[in-house]
């Protein structure tokens, strides 16, 4: 089963949405674009809330919207999995009955759903909360009570909108491994709605940026990150990541040299994300205060509206922007040797 | 500002105070258990709660029409449903002796089909009633359901409830408290009913003679009994106001 959409939604003067967004079975796109991009609207149209006003929306053999052959599949009728923003569970209901809703609506008595939201429950780590209400837990709780309403149900296509955005950094990290295990485990098509890079390389096998209503680029995380055709997927999305192990402010990222950072309190398995406008190349071996220093190539030059982005050679073969001037100051053209220079409050770590 | 906050207490309580004044103690005992204080709160209480009850069957509906739907003409519905708040009640208690009476438009072929008269029974009490309480539920609920965040009925969609399952578990449920304070300021609108009820209903003790109107035709011909009715008036209804103030006005 697999999605198939092209989602033409007109809302007021000022906005419009036409975007073409397919996903396979089994794979997740996450969908990522600034605020106001129309990203919620592609859930609310594909999930039936919003009917759309051109194109359509077909899951599989269903077509679930399609205005010009007047058809369109109300919500209730869907399979369509939607974990909220801000979660949105009943406030009325309890945990447990949260889940069960959905188990109720499609016919189970009251005793059998309540035993499989149980089970659900258990299934996010969250069995000891089922009694209590919405009000009483926290977000990190509310959001695995999300999830679990919305995979008890199983729908066939499963929609995750800025499922980790209201919660605080500890919490996202578990989180997003539950996240990604549960994603695992489905087997529809899965869309992740978000605004944070981060989420969308960590958990999307493929990317959809969507600004101003329309989709700018498509493509792996890895062309998104390296590639952005954008200011907006270069600002926020073209990071360089790595991955490592950190020990005593210092992150193995499997090549030498280690990459220095400032805020010892994180351990174990991290994402480094080192922004491309913060790192600085020099002709000569600088010297000072920079605690990351190594030497290295250009390989690639591209302009990107008034900036430009360079691709380094070995061994990080990170992605630096600077100003035209810089450059043409700089030198800097492809197969030039070049010195690397990186602050260590300039690199971030999150638990990976 | 204390002054003016003064003033507003003393135009409230004064009213209270003068009728204290007048209450004749003695007889008061006497005056309650009479037939026709009795008679009239019984009357009062089960109009009161029918018009309480059918603008709960009637109004929610409505509020839900006018909240959540897009026609053309909503306007005109809304305008004429608050329109028995606004016009004076003995042109309400007209308008529907014109509609329901013997010889009038729905009347007629109801009494000659059935011999069933609504005008000057308990049931046109019931109907009078309703119709000005009517506008205090449906713009309650209204707004309840304007603030009801409609999320929660798209979430409950999407886990495949059919519209009328989400209108029972999650919306009502959830718009509990503006239910309650309808049904409330409906019972109270319609307890203290005069106009539209002596013109549609008439004066009949036993009848359709509810507290109001007996208060009405006693202060002509016997003002202990006008005040003891009064007296009584008074007590229901702060007893309820007090009763459900917690719930009814947000007061933490």
């Amino acid at each position: 089963m697999n999605l198939d959409s092209h989602i033409g939604v007109d809302r007021g003067e000022n906005f419009a949405l036409d975007a073409t967004i397919g996903i396979e079975a089994e794979e997740t796109v996450a969908l990522l674009g600034p605020n106001g991009a129309g990203k919620s609207t592609v859930v609310m149209a594909i999930a039936g809330i919003l009917p759309i006003d051109r194109g359509h929306i077909r899951l599989g053999d269903h077509v679930l919207d399609r205005p010009d052959a007047s058809v369109f599949v109300p919500p209730a009728q869907r399979s369509v999995g939607v974990v909220f923003q801000d979660h949105v569970l009943f406030p009325h209901l309890s945990a447990v009955d949260n889940v069960a809703f959905g188990l109720e609506s499609a016919g189970a008595t009251r005793r059998e759903a309540r035993r499989v939201a149980g089970e659900w429950l258990e299934r996010v780590h969250i069995g000891a909360e089922r009694n209590s209400k919405p009000g009483q837990l926290s977000g990190g709780q509310s959001q695995r009570v999300a999830l679990a309403r919305a995979l008890a149900v199983q729908p066939d296509l499963l929609l995750l909108d800025e499922p980790l955005a209201a919660l605080d950094v500890a919490t996202r990290s578990d989180l997003r491994r539950l996240l990604a295990q549960h994603l695992a485990g489905f087997g529809g098509p899965r869309m992740l709605i978000t605004h944070d890079p981060a989420e969308a390389f960590l958990l999307g096998d493929r990317v959809v940026v969507l600004e101003n209503g329309r989709v700018t680029q498509m493509g792996t995380p890895d062309e998104i990150r390296r590639h952005p055709v954008t200011q907006y997927a270069a600002d926020v999305a073209g990071l360089n990541l790595l991955t490592g192990t950190i020990s005593g402010g210092v992150v193995d990222v499997g090549v030498d040299p280690p990459i220095h950072i400032a805020d010892s309190g994180v351990s174990g398995n991290v994402l480094v994300t080192i922004h491309p406008r913060s790192i600085s190349l020099h002709r000569e071996m600088p010297h000072g205060s920079p605690r990351n220093v190594w030497p290295t190539t250009v390989a690639v030059v591209e302009p990107l509206g008034d900036r430009v982005r360079i691709q380094l050679g070995a061994p990080h073969e990170l992605t630096v922007e600077l100003t035209e001037a810089a450059v043409r100051d700089l030198g800097v053209e492809p197969g030039v040797p070049t010195w690397v220079a990186i602050k260590a409050t300039e690199v971030s770590v999150q638990p990976a | 500002m204390l002054v003016l906050a003064g003033l507003g207490t003393a135009l409230v309580v004064l009213p209270l105070v003068g009728l204290l004044t007048r209450t004749p103690w003695r007889d008061l005992a006497n005056l309650l258990t009479s037939r026709i204080v009795v008679d009239a709160l019984r009357l009062s209480l089960v109009a009161s709660t029918g018009a309480a009850a059918l603008s709960l069957v009637l109004g929610v509906p409505l509020a839900w029409v006018l909240a959540r739907s897009e026609f053309r003409g909503k306007a005109l519905l809304r305008g004429l449903v608050i329109l028995p708040m606004v016009l004076p009640p003995v042109v309400g208690g007209a308008a529907l002796l014109f509609a329901f009476g013997r010889r009038w438009l729905i009347g007629e072929p109801v009494y000659e089909a059935t011999g069933f008269l609504l005008p000057f029974s308990m049931w046109g009490v019931i109907l009078a009633t309703t119709y000005i309480s009517l506008p205090f539920m449906v713009l309650t609920v209204e707004a309840g359901l304007r603030n009801l965040d409609e999320r929660y009925e798209a979430a409950a969609a999407t886990l495949g409830a059919s519209r009328w399952r989400v209108f029972r578990r999650i919306t009502l449920p959830l718009i509990g408290s503006s239910l309650l304070a309808g049904l409330v300021l409906a019972w109270a609108r319609a307890l203290g009913e005069f106009g539209a009820t002596i013109t549609f209903a008439g004066n009949l003790a036993g009848r359709t003679q509810t507290m109001p109107l007996a208060v009405f035709l006693a202060l002509e011909q016997d003002r202990g009994a006008a005040v003891a009715i009064s007296l009584v008036l008074v007590a229901v209804s702060l007893t309820v106001l007090v009763l459900l103030r917690e719930r009814w006005w947000p007061v933490r």
